[in-house]
């Protein structure tokens, strides 16, 4: 039995930048961390790497050697080498499952949509990174509006009977339509359901543009996280997502891990 | 005659009293909670300040986004009518008006009777509407005013390359956290909103001279510059055989143009009664 080996997947996306340490034996979570970006990305990683790196004995040099970044801001991060975000999420959806065909990764900024073969292998992919609409951040921006954590939007939007269409497209004017039906009295529980009902509403055509008739589908990325969300989006799919076992906004920084695994030898 | 146009916007409302041909008082306020107590407030104010009875306002004309249900309005007329209507009130050889409100653009062709010929609007995206300004404004801690008057000092403006504003905004937080100056920024912003308009402008079939900007992005002198730079540049430079600039200044506030408007139509429809 040969001793083991550790391998680092960093994604330095938009808003935050999580890291995973695997084990090459089983290809198990050993640590991963989660930090802000605030504009210094590879400050960002250098935390993650120190948070984990506590209370494990694995030399930070070697760890480094053969790390993998990605994500929009993985090309400044200065650690190890950057392969792309859509090759990574790719990579851990089939691993986690193999029935995986579709992957939907939604951000705090942008949005990619990826289709696989039988064999893992990416077919095609379309991503909106030209407009914010439908991705995270109008979750960010309702929750600063309305004072509360993006974490509790959907356990409270699921209390709405009733909820409320958000015409706007623009999230920044989308925000500005919540405030403007709060302040008209509007009840929180059925704006918030509708914000939720918004975004799956701009993912939805996104889906359906990559294939028409979507089947096998991972839904993952930190909006993901909204229940809500995920059970509008299921509705309007008709279908059932497919379950990762991951917390979903780690996939691409988990494939990044694969991904150092592979290219150092390992199987 | 007296009579009263209100134009009820996403972010201000505005309010003129106008006797014939004269400008008797003009307000421009932050909106109320709703457009309804907007239009009061700015009504009432507007009213204070020309000294003048609720009673000798023969007629009154709302306009705006929030123009619709305000009790005491006689008529409502879309701002595209009543910007049109205003800008040539005030400079009758305007043909093309670029207006830019709180949340919206629009570029509105008109003959020289100033009625309407064609007109483009944004209201979906807030890339190139006053908010995207309102939101970078905020980043550097200046006022609307002061992003104009500070970009006029850069000689490198910095470059923005996402259309999105919230992208944008990103991109402006990480040049204000690297240390580049304040001016750079201000005026890489005022280009980057520039571009955005003249964007829209090119979607008009024909850019006829004058042209005009009206709206509150107007008094951003950092962004009227670019605009005048970049459509007499790219639309009138090669068919203007006009003896002046064909980019004109509004003699009054850019702001109440719309409301103005209003007024005139109020004006014109009560001589019609």
């Amino acid at each position: 039995m040969s001793e083991d080996k550790y391998y680092l997947g960093i994604d330095a996306g938009a808003t935050f930048c999580k890291a995973i340490i695997i084990n090459s034996d089983r290809n198990q979570i050993l640590s991963k961390a989660l930090s802000l970006i605030q504009g210094n990305p590879k400050k960002a990683a250098e935390k993650c790497i120190k948070a984990m790196l506590k209370e494990e004995k694995i030399n930070e040099k070697e760890l480094k050697k053969t790390a993998v970044s990605t994500g929009q801001n993985g090309n400044k991060t200065a650690i190890g080498k950057k392969i792309s975000e859509i090759t990574c999420i790719g990579e851990a959806a089939y691993f986690l499952n193999p029935k995986t065909r579709i992957v939907v990764d939604v951000g705090s900024f942008s949005m990619k949509v990826l289709k696989m073969d039988e064999t893992g292998t990416i077919k095609d992919y379309l991503m909106n990174d030209k407009c914010a609409a439908g991705s995270g951040v109008l979750l960010e921006l309702v929750g600063e509006g309305l004072e509360m954590e993006v974490d509790e939007i959907s356990e409270k939007a699921s209390e709405s009977n009733n909820p409320i269409q958000i015409s706007s497209q623009c999230s920044i004017f989308a925000e500005s339509e919540v405030i403007s039906y709060k302040n008209e009295g509007a009840n929180v529980a059925d704006l918030l359901a509708g914000v939720c009902y918004s975004v799956a509403g701009r993912i939805y055509p996104l889906v359906r543009k990559v294939d028409k008739d979507p089947q096998n589908v991972a839904f993952t990325g930190g909006v993901a996280l909204n229940s809500m969300i995920v059970k509008n989006l299921e509705k309007r799919l008709n279908i059932e997502l497919l379950e990762l076992g991951i917390e979903p906004q780690y996939i691409a920084a988990y494939g990044a891990a694969l991904l150092a695994k592979s290219n150092s030898g390992g199987n | 005659m007296v009579t009263c146009g209100i134009d009820v916007g996403s972010l201000t409302g505005k309010a003129v009293i106008l006797n014939e041909r004269e400008i008797m008082a003009q307000k421009v306020i932050r909106v109320k909670r709703t457009p309804v107590e907007t239009a009061e407030k700015v009504f009432n104010l507007v009213l204070s300040e020309s000294k003048i009875d609720r009673d000798e306002i023969k007629y009154i004309v709302s306009t705006g986004y929030g123009r619709d249900n305000i009790p005491f309005s006689n008529k409502s007329v879309t701002e595209i009518t009543c910007h049109g209507i205003g800008a040539h009130f005030l400079l009758p050889s305007v043909r093309t008006i670029i207006d830019i409100g709180g949340q919206d653009c629009k570029v509105i062709a008109i003959d020289r009777t100033g009625k309407l010929v064609d007109f483009l609007m944004n209201e979906k995206c807030s890339a190139g509407t006053g908010r995207y300004l309102e939101i970078m404004a905020d980043i550097l801690n200046l006022s609307l005013t002061e992003l104009g008057t500070l970009s006029l000092k850069s000689k490198s403006p910095i470059s923005i390359k996402s259309t999105c504003s919230i992208y944008a905004q990103a991109e402006v937080l990480q040049y204000s956290s690297t240390g580049f100056k304040k001016a750079n920024i201000a005026a890489g912003i005022n280009k980057a909103m520039a571009e955005r308009v003249v964007t829209m402008v090119k979607r008009l079939k024909k850019v006829n001279p004058d042209v005009c900007i009206s709206g509150g992005v107007a008094k951003n002198v950092g962004v009227a510059q670019h605009l005048e730079d970049m459509i007499v540049t790219k639309f009138l430079k090669p068919s203007s055989s006009l003896k002046h600039s064909p980019f004109l200044k509004m003699p009054v506030d850019p702001q109440i143009v719309g409301a103005l408007g209003a007024a005139v139509i109020a004006n014109q429809r009560y001589k019609r009664l």
